[in-house]
């Protein structure tokens, strides 16, 4: 009876399992097991995993949206497939987060009594998420090289507060955003032909082009900082339906001029994302990597197991669709890319459907936060914008990434159970 | 070392089958997506194509707004009343909040939720707190417009 509430949900999962279990598997092979080979651990553990929040969800959010997770699953099982095989030692860790991951989701779409709730202690949240990072900007680590302190942590175990502050972020500006939504209408405020947001609006562009400087400034941070000004700008579109987004986006050309002019780290990203051949075995040399691994894999790609993604730094971070375009090829890379955009179909077909215009606009800021974050570093390693260093949602390696990502999904489904079911005219 | 050719062979037969394998239910899986997706818009189509004229309130007594008793408001499945032009129905009274309520359709149902305005919203004199059922015939008052429900 209650597997009957989500069927769709059950059966879309079997193709996440499926998808793991035929990865793991040809791994274990290409390195040299025999047919057929011993380990079935993690395909146990994470069809377990999978399908134990599947009945979760049933008992009590029988109404929430059942593609998201299947999705969401599917865009895991590849990337614990891709750290399998790029960094087998991580292979364990990655799944640990993930089922860590799973337990947010659960809670958060369990227990939370109403999503309102969170827009009540907004500020609680955003001070606590301003700490946290302000803790980072004087005592952050770097503990694996990258050149940028965005860590805390404590031996061996490390977590990057920007993933939970973009969590934040979302809730505080859906929050405030819903609550201003009256006051919109007509500016008295222009300069020449071009009229200004009321203050209202005004006030939080400013301050977070303001927070988005102060990360590149003491964090040396490019991806977080355009990603959060980037998700605001989509908020406060959804919320006011206006071309404000006109002067967020002079906002942003701005910034990006000021970049320019003060930090060596912008100047150099420019010139490699323009050039890189020059210096290909200097500063360009991943972004070189990472275009040799897509033109290796062609169409069809070398199989997994048989490319050299490996020459790629930071492949199993960052760069690691490099490593899908080389061993799966265009056809798994333009499989991953459907993936995002079902994805973010989904978090916004829950956005038209919410019930409150918090709850709206909070689906809306989880689905561009989503989706931007792919777009970025998906744009960036195939040298279509400068590279920012920035996680692949569900397929990079990493702990706070995976885990701030699944939250967001336990708060979408959260929002898409109380919806009306009837979408927005 | 004439048994290991075979085995080997499997092996090799193997590895080419999951890779086949890890695209093919990739693309199903997507293709899939795109048929829930597909139905989903389907339905919702036919659901509003069904739902067009399922209720309307009646005017009672138009307050301070410019409406005449007896005219009729058509319904949408989520309708917004207030006096600020966001909302779907404008009721320019001055005991109107600027968003004072809505009206929702939900599993065949109507329902009255306050927006939390200053001067509340009642159905048949009963305060609305919260979410209210509305029947046919009830009367809804918002601010001191009153409407009443029907067909």
């Amino acid at each position: 009876m209650v597997r009957a509430r989500r069927p769709l949900e059950f059966g879309l999962l079997l193709y996440s399992i499926a998808l793991l279990a035929a990865g793991w598997l040809a791994l274990q092979l290409v390195r040299g097991a025999e047919w057929p080979p011993g380990d079935y651990g993690v395909i146990i553990l994470f069809g377990a995993l999978m399908l134990g929040a599947n009945l979760f969800l049933s008992v009590r959010l029988g109404g929430a949206d059942q593609a998201l997770l299947p999705i969401v699953a599917t865009l895991t099982a590849l990337g614990l497939v891709l750290v399998e095989r790029l960094e087998p030692s991580l292979a364990t860790r990655q799944l640990l987060w993930v089922a860590l991951g799973v337990g947010v989701l659960v809670l958060t779409a369990l227990t939370l009594p109403r999503i309102e709730v969170l827009a009540r202690y907004r500020y609680t949240l955003l001070i606590g998420g301003l700490v946290v990072m302000t803790a980072t900007m004087a005592f952050g680590v770097d503990p694996n090289g990258s050149g940028a302190r965005l860590w805390l942590g404590y031996n061996g175990f490390y977590f990057q507060p920007s993933e939970i502050m973009k969590v934040v972020v979302v809730i505080f500006f859906a929050s405030y955003l819903a609550e201003k939504r009256a006051l919109i209408a007509h500016s008295p405020l222009r300069v020449g032909r071009l009229a200004l947001p009321p203050l209202a609006y005004l006030a939080p562009l400013v301050m977070m082009w303001l927070l988005s400087m102060a990360m590149l400034l003491w964090q040396r941070d490019l991806g977080a900082a355009l990603l959060f000004y980037l998700v605001f700008l989509g908020m406060l579109y959804a919320s006011t339906g206006r071309a404000y987004v006109g002067v967020g986006l002079i906002f942003l050309v701005v910034g990006a001029i000021v970049a320019y002019g003060l930090f060596d780290h912008v100047q150099l990203r420019t010139r490699i994302w323009l050039n890189p051949w020059p210096y290909a075995a200097g500063d360009a040399y991943q972004i070189v990597q990472a275009l040799s691994a897509y033109a290796a894999g062609g169409v069809v790609g070398s199989g997994l197991g048989y490319g050299y993604p490996d020459y790629i730094p930071a492949v199993f971070t960052d760069f690691v669709l490099a490593a899908l375009g080389e061993e799966l090829g265009l056809l798994g890379t333009l499989a991953a890319v459907a993936l995002y955009l079902a994805l973010v179909h989904r978090a916004f077909r829950i956005a038209l459907r919410a019930s409150s215009d918090f709850g709206m606009l909070l689906a809306t800021g989880l689905g561009v936060t989503l989706g931007l974050q792919a777009i970025v570093i998906l744009a960036g390693t195939l040298r279509i914008i400068p590279i920012t260093g920035i996680t692949l949602p569900f397929i990079s390696y990493g702990g706070s990434s995976i885990l701030a990502n699944y939250l967001m999904v336990g708060l979408l489904l959260r929002v898409s159970a109380e919806s009306q079911g009837v979408a927005r005219g | 070392m004439i048994q290991a050719v075979p085995d080997n062979l499997t092996s090799e037969a193997m590895i080419l089958l999951l890779r086949l394998g890890i695209i093919v239910i990739l693309y199903l899986f997507l293709l899939t997506i795109v048929i829930v997706i597909q139905r989903e818009l389907g339905a919702e189509s036919a659901a509003r194509r069904a739902g067009a004229p399922r209720g309307r309130l009646i005017v009672l007594d138009p307050g301070t707004t410019p409406r005449s008793p007896g005219q009729a408001i058509p319904l949408e499945p989520v309708t917004r009343f207030g006096r600020s032009a966001e909302n779907t129905v404008v009721l320019d009274d001055e005991f109107v909040s600027s968003d004072h309520a809505m009206v929702l359709l939900r599993e065949g149902r109507w329902w009255v939720r306050d927006a939390g305005s200053t001067n509340g919203t009642t159905v048949n004199g009963q305060r609305v707190n919260g979410e209210t059922p509305l029947r046919e015939g009830d009367e809804l008052q918002i601010g001191r417009v009153r409407l009443r429900l029907s067909r």
